[in-house]
């Protein structure tokens, strides 16, 4: 599969101090919709700043289909639509001449106009200002103008931020229609998980400028099943744990359970065995997984 | 690359729809014209004799430019440049510029050329408050009393033009400053403190190296009281500062490592 981009060794700090992007190497799909997932800080921002060419390289490459970004910015950029952090709109212009505004640099018919103010759902504002507009329908302005010109890559930063669920579900299902129905990459950042997971179809996790994890969602969650454990609880966790541990089976107790790596179904009923027969009452003895939010968590604070 | 440029212009243009510096525009080309309008209509018996002079458009026209060029015409080129980069800033849009698909000089070249198209807009609005500020009255106050001299044409464009010129260096100068800071105040109080130090240039020999100060020298000369040396062209000097911090600005805006 060809990639819509690439980063290469990418590296970039401010003003000479810490490295906010430590040898970033990217690589996104063409078709795909990727989650680009960080913590606060992380170089999320930094790192689409520099895809797009608002941030001078300091050190690397960044290839968008097949290209380099410092020889052929203009061509690129054609084909890229962008909302980067907070909606960038006129507030005392309609939707409609927003748009108008970014229609006469992209040359793009004027039929698009309400077509892309009906995908997202603006077309009935007429000659209400953007400034007046809710966080959420800024927002969907945003995305509106960045849909103008029929990109074939959507680099999108926190699109979610400010919208109420009801906000969060439509633009996942809009993102969705975007990617099936038109076929265009999407690049989406966020520092939630659990707000993209079942949108996106690759993931990377960057924290403190490195990239953490990069792959399909599946593989994440292959992650995810490798993480699966037992629970127990009982009315003496320490005396339990130390009596399966003499058998081999190591343990350690978070939040007033036992927990172990996955156990035969033999050494399941040993350990239960040992516990009832010491006389400690058990109460609990169930398989435990991981969610992805942890994963991704555990993930971001395993050097730091 | 013209076409790119005249895309660019198109944008920038319907930006200025009902924005602070169109109004700014507006309302500052025609303040004058309407004070001098009321003040003829309230007074017919004092002006109306005035129109049966030959001088009375140069009266007219000293009368218009008199507050105009010293203190309102560098306080308004102040505050239209400062709004029209302002409002990048104020509405989070310059990321969303320099994401699209121009190259920086032709962002750099719109962005210069529209505010100095709403200065010209500006000039020509204001001289049809002036001949409008000379017709209105004695239609409005029945004395039907026009101006009988025909209008000069050279001092009501030649002379505009003049301090079209003279401006341009504040113009250049209040872009830059205003491109490189978020807060509007800093441009803005720069320019008025810049607008001070030129009137104090005046009473100066050397007034004339001082770049907020040609609107109000072009002033005096058009009213034959020069304060600059004659052997000095203010629109030189005028033109000269204009290519010069253009080009300084250029070249810091091109070699910036962050934009938007």
């Amino acid at each position: 599969m060809k990639n819509a981009i690439q980063t290469n060794g990418l590296v970039h700090s401010y003003e000479g101090k810490e490295l906010v992007i430590n040898e970033l190497n990217l690589c996104v799909p063409e078709g795909s919709i990727f989650g680009f997932l960080g913590p606060n800080g992380a170089g999320k921002t930094t790192t689409l700043r520099l895809l797009l060419g608002l941030i001078k390289i300091q050190s690397g490459e960044v290839k968008i289909f097949d290209q380099s970004l410092a020889s052929h910015r203009i061509e690129i950029l054609k084909r890229v639509g962008s909302l980067i952090e907070s909606p960038s709109i006129y507030g005392h212009l309609t939707a409609r001449e927003n748009l108008l505004i970014w229609q006469k640099i992209y040359q793009c018919p004027m039929s698009r106009l309400d077509e892309v103010l009906q995908w997202v759902g603006l077309s009935g504002t007429g000659k209400k200002k953007a400034g007046k507009f809710s966080l959420g329908m800024k927002q969907r302005l945003s995305i509106a103008i960045s849909l103008l010109h029929s990109p074939q890559l959507l680099i999108l930063d926190e699109p979610t931020n400010g919208l109420d669920p009801q906000g969060i579900l439509e633009m996942r299902e809009l993102l969705k229609e975007l990617n099936s129905k038109h076929g265009i990459t999407i690049l989406v950042s966020s520092h939630l998980l659990s707000e993209i997971e079942r949108l996106v179809t690759h993931v990377a996790i960057i924290d403190k400028g490195k990239l953490k994890f990069q792959g399909t969602l599946q593989a994440l969650t292959s992650v995810q099943r490798q993480s699966e454990f037992l629970i127990f609880d009982t009315s003496d966790n320490i005396q339990a744990l130390h009596l399966i541990g003499k058998r081999g089976m190591e343990g350690y107790i978070d939040n007033g359970k036992i927990h172990t790596s996955l156990m035969s179904r033999q050494q399941i009923a040993t350990a239960n065995h040992l516990i009832i027969s010491n006389g400690i009452e058990l109460y609990e003895c169930a398989a435990g997984r991981n969610d992805l939010e942890s994963i991704f968590m555990n993930l971001i604070q395993h050097e730091s | 690359m013209i076409t790119t440029f005249i895309h660019s212009l198109q944008s920038e243009r319907i930006k200025m729809r009902r924005s602070a510096a169109f109004w700014l525009v507006v309302a500052g080309a025609l303040f004058i014209p309407t004070i001098l309008t009321i003040v003829q209509i309230i007074y017919p018996d004092k002006f109306s004799p005035l129109a049966m002079q030959g001088e009375y458009w140069r009266l007219l026209y000293k009368h218009s430019w008199e507050t105009m060029a010293i203190l309102l015409l560098p306080i308004g080129v102040i505050l239209s440049t400062s709004l029209i980069t302002q409002m990048e800033f104020k509405n989070n849009t310059w990321k969303q510029v320099y994401a699209s698909p121009q190259s920086l000089s032709t962002i750099f070249l719109s962005k210069l050329t529209i505010t100095l198209l709403m200065m010209l807009a500006f000039f020509i609005l204001f001289t049809l408050g002036m001949l409008i500020s000379a017709y209105l009255p004695p239609l409005l106050n029945g004395t039907n009393v026009f101006p009988s001299a025909d209008i000069p044409i050279d001092l009501f464009v030649w002379g505009t033009l003049k301090f079209f010129v003279a401006c341009l260096p504040i113009v250049a100068i209040q872009y830059f400053i205003s491109m490189q800071f978020k807060n509007f105040l800093v441009s803005v109080g720069f320019g008025l403190v810049m607008i001070v130090g030129s009137i104090f240039a005046l009473q100066w020999k050397y007034g004339y190296t001082f770049p907020y100060s040609y609107s109000a020298l072009q002033f005096f000369e058009v009213n034959g009281n020069p304060r600059h040396p004659a052997n000095i062209s203010t629109m030189y000097w005028s033109f000269g500062y204009f290519l010069f911090f253009t080009m300084v600005h250029y070249i810091t805006y091109i070699y910036r490592k962050e934009r938007g």
